[in-house]
C-alpha cells in the first residue's frame, strides 16, 4: 500500500466572529491517493470551503494533521509553506472575481512562475502560451484582458494559471457551479483530460452529488463540519448509508422523466 | 380543454435605439390556466427578459420592438407603469431568484407582505394583517405571528423565499412567474420550495411559469416545457415528450450534457458536451443561431432561420430535426 498524497487527521478549524467562536471544521480525517479524484460534497455552510482554505494554508487550523506526501504542513508559516505551494494549486468558483481585471491573460497565467522565479522571462511566457493552448484558449487572445472572455473561458484561464506550476494536487472549489450546463460539460471534460495526461489528483468540492457521481472516484459527504460518509461514488449514490446523504439524494431531481419523482417533491405524500 | 390565460405573440426586444441588437427575436407562446410551463435555457437566451416583459419591468436599456402580451384575452399595457401596477401581484405574481434582494432589509417581513395587500385592496388594517398571518402560515412558516415582525436578515434563504412566495400570492393572482426560484438554495430546501409551489397550485389553481436552467426540476414539476436559445424559441412540448423525444439538436445536446447518474453518457470525455459558445446578441447571422455549434447544420441553416414546425403539441424550429429517440 502506497502512502496517500494527502492525509488529514482529526483536523479542527475555529475562528472568532465578533464575540462568538465558530467551529466550521470539527475533527475531519480523510485521505487522497495519487491519481485519485475525491469529491467533497455538502450543502452551503457545511465547512467545505474552510477545509479547502486550510489545506491551501490560507486558514490556520486549530489542531490536527495535514500531511502532504508524508510531511506535516498544518500551520506552517508562509516562508516554510512556500516550498509546498507549487505542488498544491486551486481553481476557484467564481471566474469573474478570481482574476485580476488589470492584467492580461498571458501575465495572469505567467504570474505563479514569476513569484516562484522559475525559468527566465521568455521561458515563462512560453510556458504560459503552452498552457493556454493546453486548456483550449486561442493563443492570439494572449494579450487580452479577463473581461473580454466568457465565463467558461475565464474558468479555463483559472485552470491554466493553476496548472502552469505543474502541481500534483489540484483543489477545485465549485469550479463549474457558476457555469451553464453545456459549458459545465466542457470544463468537466477538460479537467478529466488534464488529469489523465498530467497525472493529477483532484480534491473536487461541490454541492452537486449528481455531477460528481459521474466522474469522481470516491465521495466524502460533509455535514455540519464533519465527514459523515465516504465511499466509491457509485456506491454512495446507489446505497447511501448516512441519513444526511439519504435526505440529499431524496431531494435531487434526476433529469429523467422515466424515473419516479423523488419523495421530497411529491405533494401526495404530505 | 386548453384555455390560454397568458399569450405572448411575436415578442421582439432589442437594445434601446439599436434595433439590430435583438435580445428576443420574435418569441410566441402561451400559458394555460392552472398548468406549469417551464422555460428552459442557458444564460443570455432571453428567458428572464421574457418574464420581465410580461411584468412590464423591462430595464431602461432595452425596448420592445414588436409583439403583444395578452392576459385573459386583453392586451397588457406593458409600457404603462401606472397601469401595470394594477396587474402586478393582483393578476400576475412574481418570485425572483434572490429572495434577499427582493425584500427590503429595513422592514419586518410581515409589513412587506401587508404593503402588497394594501396596494391592491381597501381593507381595514386588522383584516389585512390577519391575511398576512394567514399567508405566512400557508407557506409553512413557523410561528407566523412572531415571524411577521422579524427582519429579513434573521431568516434563512428558504424562509425568505417563502415570504416572497407569500407576497407573490397575496392577492390571488392567476399566473405566478417564478424566475429561478431555487437556484440560490440548497437541494433539500429546493425540494421543499418546489413542493410548496405545487401544493399552492393545487389549492388555488394558479398557473406557474417556471424559469430555470435545471432540467431535473423541469422533469419532475412541469407540464409543458419551452426551450430557448439565443433569443429564439427552439422547441416546445409536453414534458415527457420533450425528454424522451427531443427534436431540436440544442434540446438534445442540453439533455445529453446534463449529468445523470442513471445514464452513461460518456463519449471520449465524461460528459457529452456541446462545443463552442452562444453567439453574441450583436452578431447579425442570418440563419439559425445554433448552427455554428450544431452537428446537423447545413448551408440552409446558415442562410435562413427555420419556421416552427408543429407535430400536435410538439413544436420545434429546425431544418434538420433529430429523429432518434433518447434511450
Amino acid at each position: 500500500m502506497t502512502n496517500p498524497l494527502l492525509r488529514i487527521d482529526d483536523l479542527h478549524v475555529s475562528f472568532r466572529v465578533g464575540k462568538q467562536t465558530i467551529h466550521p471544521v470539527r475533527g475531519i480525517s480523510l485521505h487522497l491517493n495519487r491519481g485519485e479524484t475525491l469529491a467533497l460534497v455538502g450543502e452551503s455552510g457545511c465547512g467545505k470551503t474552510t477545509l479547502a482554505r486550510t489545506i491551501l494554508g490560507l486558514q490556520a487550523p486549530s489542531s490536527g494533521v495535514i500531511e502532504y506526501d508524508g510531511n506535516d504542513i498544518a500551520g506552517l508559516d508562509r516562508f516554510r509553506l512556500k516550498r509546498y505551494r507549487p505542488h498544491i494549486q486551486c481553481v476557484f468558483q467564481d471566474p469573474f472575481s478570481s482574476l485580476n481585471p488589470r492584467k492580461r491573460v498571458e501575465q495572469l497565467i505567467r504570474e505563479p512562475l514569476d513569484i516562484h522565479q522559475i525559468g527566465d522571462k521568455s521561458t515563462r511566457l512560453k510556458r504560459a502560451h503552452e498552457m493556454m493552448e493546453r486548456v483550449g484558449l486561442p493563443i492570439d487572445w494572449a494579450r487580452r484582458f479577463p473581461h473580454e472572455f466568457s465565463g467558461g473561458q475565464r474558468q479555463r484561464i483559472g485552470i491554466a494559471r493553476a496548472l502552469v506550476m505543474q502541481p500534483d494536487l489540484l483543489i477545485c472549489d465549485e469550479p463549474v457551479s457558476a457555469l451553464d450546463v453545456s459549458i459545465q460539460a466542457q470544463i468537466i471534460n477538460l479537467l478529466w483530460e488534464l488529469k489523465r495526461d498530467m497525472g493529477l489528483s483532484y480534491l473536487f468540492i461541490s454541492h452537486d452529488l449528481m455531477l460528481v457521481e459521474t466522474f469522481a472516484d470516491r465521495v466524502a459527504m460533509m455535514y455540519k463540519g464533519e465527514i459523515v460518509e465516504t465511499g466509491p461514488a457509485r456506491q454512495v449514490w446507489s446505497n447511501p448509508q448516512h441519513e444526511f446523504t439519504r435526505r440529499m439524494i431524496d431531494a435531487i431531481p434526476v433529469p429523467d422523466v422515466t424515473r419516479p419523482t423523488p419523495p421530497a417533491f411529491r405533494i401526495d405524500a404530505e | 380543454m386548453t384555455n390560454p390565460i397568458l399569450q405572448v405573440e411575436n415578442l421582439q426586444i432589442c437594445v434601446r435605439k439599436k434595433p439590430g441588437v435583438l435580445i428576443l427575436r420574435g418569441v410566441s407562446f402561451h400559458v394555460n390556466a392552472g398548468e406549469t410551463l417551464a422555460i428552459v435555457g442557458e444564460s443570455g437566451c432571453g428567458k428572464s427578459m421574457t418574464s420581465l416583459a410580461i411584468m412590464g419591468l423591462l430595464p431602461d436599456a432595452v425596448e420592445r420592438l414588436s409583439g403583444t402580451i395578452r392576459f385573459k384575452g386583453r392586451e397588457l399595457p406593458i409600457t404603462d407603469n401606472r397601469a401595470m401596477r394594477k396587474v402586478r401581484a393582483a393578476e400576475i405574481g412574481m418570485v425572483f431568484q434572490e429572495p434577499m434582494a427582493a425584500l427590503d432589509p429595513l422592514y419586518p417581513v410581515g409589513k412587506q407582505v401587508l404593503e402588497v395587500i394594501e396596494e391592491h385592496e381597501k381593507l381595514p388594517r386588522a383584516m389585512a394583517w390577519a391575511r398576512v398571518i394567514d399567508l405566512l402560515s400557508k407557506v409553512d412558516l413557523p410561528n407566523p405571528e412572531t415571524l411577521a415582525w422579524s427582519y429579513p436578515h434573521k431568516l434563512s434563504g428558504g424562509q425568505l423565499q417563502r415570504v416572497v412566495i407569500a407576497m407573490a400570492l397575496a392577492c390571488n393572482p392567476d399566473v405566478l412567474i417564478a424566475d429561478e426560484p431555487t437556484t440560490a438554495l440548497d437541494v433539500t430546501v429546493q425540494a421543499q420550495i418546489m413542493r410548496l409551489l405545487k401544493r399552492l397550485q393545487r389549492d388555488t389553481g394558479v398557473a406557474i411559469v417556471l424559469i430555470t436552467h435545471n432540467l431535473g426540476l423541469v422533469a419532475h414539476t412541469a407540464d409543458r416545457v419551452m426551450v430557448m436559445y439565443a433569443g429564439n424559441k427552439a422547441e416546445e412540448a409536453p414534458t415527457r415528450d420533450l425528454f424522451l423525444n427531443p427534436r431540436h439538436p440544442y434540446t438534445r445536446g442540453l439533455l445529453d450534457a446534463t449529468p445523470n447518474p442513471e445514464r452513461a453518457s460518456a463519449q471520449g470525455g465524461v460528459l457529452r458536451e456541446i462545443p463552442g459558445t452562444v453567439p453574441s446578441i450583436a452578431d447579425p447571422m442570418p440563419g439559425c443561431r445554433f448552427a455554428p455549434r450544431c452537428a446537423n447544420a447545413s448551408d440552409l441553416c446558415r442562410a435562413r432561420f427555420p419556421d416552427p414546425t408543429f407535430e400536435g403539441a410538439h413544436g420545434f424550429a429546425c431544418h434538420h430535426p433529430v429523429t432518434d429517440a433518447r434511450v
